[in-house]
Order: structure tokens, then C-alpha cells, then sequence
């Protein structure tokens, strides 16, 4: 992954450095993308708009966090499918 | 066409003015018919085979239909339109009408020109505009109507904007936003109604609310449904006022709240603009359905 995305990285790199808004190198970035666990992705949806629409109405009438967690992950795993991710419990 | 009712130097004259006449008619409606057709009709076609088709452009029968039915929020949302639905259409016909009566019954005076300014007024702002100055007015800590809102037990937005509270407070919005419009219509209307027609009620001892009642509601009929059917569409269209709450709430409320929204997320997040397709063609046919029954019903297109 970090392989086929080298070349764009060091486009994009370039490209920052000329544009001279970043004021120190930002190569660090580039080096430390290999460390990134590769079976790491995020998905389509959001995570936290999901949080806000389930478990924050809960807590404004006084739930517990614990008491909606189920919610909230029946919620994530209906979004998920909802956009076409297989979902393995 | 009346039979009865033609006299021989009319008929004489007739050609070269009514070609005229329907020279500049057809000049009118051409300019009409031309936006109608590009941003009405081609549109709509557009979103029919869209709705028909997969990503690709190959026919697929209702399985775009059948995969939007069947999205989780379908169903949540369709439950939320029709509450909102009947909420704003009962609001919107009691309301406008008792409104527009009482202004009559002021006749023209001051008073009444400076009720109709203020009716009006919020249905000169955009929708959007409308809908942030109710998201301030919602919100117990800005709001100017914060110790309303803090007798009615609301201390936060949050708690304002509760799932169960959103029907009425979309109705709310909904109903000040657009009313004012409907309001001054529907006097118009009233000040249409023959002079005779009043006075026969009044000599025959009809008092205010038996004219209103007996007289005046029934020769508004026609106004009330056209209002129905428009704001059945425009209703059943929810949109700008769940959006912009999710936005302004960070996600807590109004995310996936209405119809058209899913077929915003369909098209939008989830890129699936032939779902989204589906959507729309099914609330297009469900609002001309239900004003094809009123048209029906009423005799809408009857002359009087």
C-alpha cells in the first residue's frame, strides 16, 4: 500500500513545501505511513455522527452510556451494511 | 362556450383580435413551457430511468425500488413524513384559514395592513434563513424566548430537540416560514367573495361565525385545496429543516429524518444515485396521487 502511494506522497510533499505554509518539513509523515497497521480502514460512514445520533439523545435524558452501547453498535452495524460492508461478529 | 351568448357584431370582429390575443398567449406560455420542460419535465424523465437502471445503464425492474424499501432508515423515515405531514397540513388549513378570517373581519383598517405585513414578513426570508433564526430561538442559552422554553422544562438544546419533539418543531418552522404567504392568499380570496353574498347572509341573520361557517369556508374551498395539494408536495419534500438541524446539533438530531434526505444520502454518501433515483420518483408519484384524489374530489377545475 505504502509502495503504490510512494510516488503521490512525494508529489504531495513537494507540493507542500513549495507552497511554504507548513513551516518545517513534513517528510515525517511519508516515513511513518509504513508503520500503519495494514489492515487498518476507515469506513464510509461516520463513526461519530453515528455516536451523536444514538447514544447523545440517551444521555440528554439521563441513560447511562453502558445501557445504550448496544444501540449504538446495532446502529454502526446497520450503517455498515447499509453501504455494503460485510459485517462478522 | 357559451351558446346562448354571442351577438353578430362580435363574431365579426373576432378573427383578427383573437389571433393577436393568442399570438401574445402563446408567447406567454412558450417562455413557461420552455423552463418547464428543462427544469421540470427533462428532470423528472432523467430521474425515471435512473430509477430503472443500475450504475452501469442497464435496465434492472424495481430492484432499485426494492433495496431503498428495504435500507434501514426507510421506514423510520417514511413514519416521520407522514407524522410531519399531519401535523403541518392540520396546522396549515386551521390556522391560515381562522388567521385569514380574523383578518378580514378587520376589514382594511390600519390594523389589518399591519397584520398582513407582519404575516408575510417571514415568508420574504429564504428557507434556510428561516430555519438558522429557529435554531437560535430553540436554543435555551441564546434563545430570546429562553424563559419560555426553560417554564416548558427545557434547559438545553439537546433536551429541545429530543426525537420525539422534532414533528412539532419542524411543523413550527414550517408553519412560520410559510403560512404568511397562504395567509394574505387566502384574504385575497376572501375579499373576492361578491358583496351581495355577504349582505344576504347578514340580512338573512347569520351571525360572524355561522358566515364564516356556512359561507365563507365553503367558497374557499377551492384556495384551501390548492394550498393542501402544494404544501402536501412541498411537505412531503422535508429537507432543508432536519439538514440544517443535524448540522447545527453536530448529528444528534435530524440525520436520516426525512425521505428526501435519504435519497441525499443515497446519491451523496453512499453513491448510489439510482437509489436515491428510486426515492424520488416514489414521493413524485405519491404527491401527484394524493393531488389527483383532492383535484378529483373537489372539482377543482370546475368552473363556477
Amino acid at each position: 500500500m505504502t509502495d503504490l502511494y510512494a510516488p503521490a506522497a512525494d508529489n504531495w510533499l513537494k507540493a507542500q513545501a513549495a507552497s511554504g505554509y507548513f513551516a518545517s518539513d513534513l517528510t515525517a509523515l511519508k516515513d511513518a505511513s509504513s508503520q500503519v497497521w495494514s489492515d487498518w480502514g476507515s469506513g464510509q460512514f461516520s463513526q461519530e455522527a453515528i455516536w451523536a445520533a444514538t447514544v447523545k439523545p440517551g444521555l440528554t435524558q439521563g441513560k447511562t452510556i453502558e445501557s445504550l452501547l448496544p444501540a449504538w453498535q446495532d446502529s454502526i452495524v446497520k450503517y455498515a451494511q447499509a453501504d455494503g460492508y460485510k459485517v462478522s461478529k | 362556450m357559451t351558446l346562448t351568448h354571442s351577438s353578430a357584431g362580435s363574431v365579426r370582429g373576432r378573427p383578427r383580435g383573437t389571433s393577436r390575443q393568442s399570438r401574445a398567449g402563446v408567447a406567454f406560455v412558450a417562455g413557461y413551457v420552455l423552463l418547464l420542460i428543462a427544469f421540470g419535465v427533462l428532470p423528472t424523465a432523467y430521474a425515471i430511468y435512473f430509477a430503472f437502471t443500475d450504475a452501469g445503464g442497464a435496465f434492472t425492474g424495481i430492484s432499485n425500488f426494492v433495496t431503498t424499501a428495504k435500507d434501514f432508515r426507510f421506514a423510520d423515515s417514511l413514519g416521520h413524513v407522514a407524522l410531519y405531514l399531519v401535523f403541518w397540513l392540520l396546522s396549515l388549513v386551521v390556522f391560515v384559514v381562522v388567521l385569514a378570517l380574523l383578518l378580514h373581519r378587520l376589514s382594511s383598517g390600519p390594523m389589518s395592513q399591519t397584520l398582513r405585513f407582519l404575516y408575510y414578513i417571514p415568508g420574504a426570508l429564504a428557507g434556510a434563513a428561516s430555519v438558522l433564526v429557529w435554531l437560535f430561538m430553540l436554543d435555551p442559552t441564546v434563545s430570546p424566548v429562553s424563559s419560555l422554553l426553560e417554564t416548558l422544562g427545557f434547559h438545553t438544546f439537546g433536551e429541545v430537540i429530543a426525537p420525539g419533539n422534532l414533528a412539532l418543531l419542524f411543523t413550527i418552522i414550517a408553519f412560520w416560514t410559510g403560512a404568511g404567504g397562504w395567509i394574505v392568499v387566502m384574504y385575497g380570496a376572501l375579499n373576492n367573495i361578491p358583496k351581495d353574498v355577504m349582505e344576504a347572509a347578514r340580512i338573512d341573520g347569520a351571525n360572524g361565525w355561522q358566515t364564516a361557517w356556512r359561507v365563507q369556508i365553503p367558497m374557499l374551498r377551492k384556495w384551501i385545496v390548492y394550498m393542501v395539494i402544494l404544501a402536501f408536495a412541498g411537505g412531503a419534500q422535508l429537507f432543508v429543516e432536519p439538514q440544517l438541524l443535524s448540522l447545527a446539533s453536530n448529528g444528534v438530531a435530524g440525520r436520516d429524518y426525512s425521505l428526501n434526505q435519504l435519497t441525499y444520502d443515497f446519491a451523496f454518501q453512499m453513491n448510489n444515485i439510482n437509489g436515491a433515483a428510486a426515492v424520488s420518483v416514489e414521493l413524485l408519484v405519491v404527491s401527484l396521487s394524493v393531488a389527483g384524489v383532492f383535484v378529483a374530489r373537489s372539482g377543482f377545475f370546475d368552473a363556477d
